[in-house]
């Protein structure tokens, strides 16, 4: 009885590292995704979180990067709305150790139960802070061990630093 | 009764809830649970061999919940229309987990959590009453 080739092409990781889009997408297993975005209050918080990392950078001790390949498995490559890494860490074309934050931003194709999957992973992988936001019921979470606890601080931090994210500043960008 | 026997075994004391809230929440519209101060939320993706695929079921727990402590679970159905996401979307009932209750909310698609004569394959009592008990 002949065999049904596999008709689902799976890349490999040098692959992926040659290839780019835009916007970028992720590889998991093998396979590329692609990622929701591309809306306008995703957009603009993404460059409220980036501009307030950066012009913080030196005070907070951090450096920011959106959208950047971080290779959370051996096979695995996620692309993290936005990126904070501790000031001094170093890597080449792509993040192969744990940030110190991941922030992701939903879209409205995103789903929490989606979005718990790749902080799960984020977790495994070692990042210690991973931040979720939902620009459209202005919402934000925290990922812990085992779920999502909604900030009803006002503010998201890292304990022990100065960093600090006022969620109404934040939001109030979307109104602007 | 059968299930409280087996999920008595497991937790105490054991409460079961069944609602005929009636839910317009649907798979396509926004997911925004209410999420009280101290509880953290999770939602799971199982494999039910009565329904032979992948089931979802959200769950409410006390943020501070210590890795061997028992608590009391409350299985809490949903209503016609609505998914594993309506009770969280819909009402407060996670303020209840702050009183020391475990919240499993699963997801029955269009069914009455029974299984069904016609559909011989959708058996959602089984999926409620041992997969589902089994997973959580």
């Amino acid at each position: 009885m002949a065999t049904l080739p596999n008709l689902e092409e799976l890349w490999t990781v040098r692959e992926y590292l040659r290839t780019s889009w835009s916007p970028d997408r992720e590889f998991v297993d093998g396979r590329i995704e692609e990622r929701n975005l591309g809306e306008k209050e995703h957009s603009i918080l993404q460059r409220f979180l980036t501009v307030l990392f950066a012009i913080n950078r030196a005070v907070w001790g951090v450096e920011v990067f959106p959208e950047l390949r971080t290779q959370t498995q051996a096979r695995r490559f996620r692309v993290p709305d936005v990126l904070v890494v501790r000031s001094g860490e170093k890597f080449d074309r792509y993040v192969t150790q744990p940030p110190l934050i991941a922030i992701e931003i939903l879209s409205p194709e995103d789903t929490l139960r989606d979005m718990q999957e790749k902080a799960a992973e984020y977790r495994l992988f070692g990042i210690e802070h991973i931040w979720i936001i939902d620009p459209e019921p202005r919402i934000a979470y925290r990922y812990v061990d085992g779920g999502l606890e909604e900030i009803h601080s006002g503010e998201l931090s890292v304990p022990g630093t100065p960093i600090r994210v006022v969620l109404s500043e934040m939001f109030a960008e979307l109104d602007r | 009764m059968k299930v409280s026997v087996r999920l008595a075994r497991r937790f105490w004391p054991v409460i079961i809830a069944s609602s005929l809230l009636s839910s317009c929440h649907h798979s396509s519209s926004p997911d925004h649970p209410r999420i009280a101060p101290g509880v953290t939320m999770q939602d799971v993706t199982f494999y039910s061999p009565a329904l032979a695929r992948q089931m979802p079921y959200r769950v409410f727990f006390p943020t501070n919940l210590p890795p061997t402590e028992k608590l009391p679970v409350v299985y809490l159905l949903h209503g016609g229309g609505g998914d594993y996401r309506s009770w969280s979307n819909d009402s407060d009932v996670s303020l209840y987990a702050l009183k020391g209750l475990i919240l499993v909310m699963p997801d029955g698609d269009e069914s009455y959590f029974m299984n069904e004569v016609e559909s011989p394959r959708e058996k959602y009592e089984d999926y409620i009453t041992k997969d589902l008990l089994n997973a959580v």
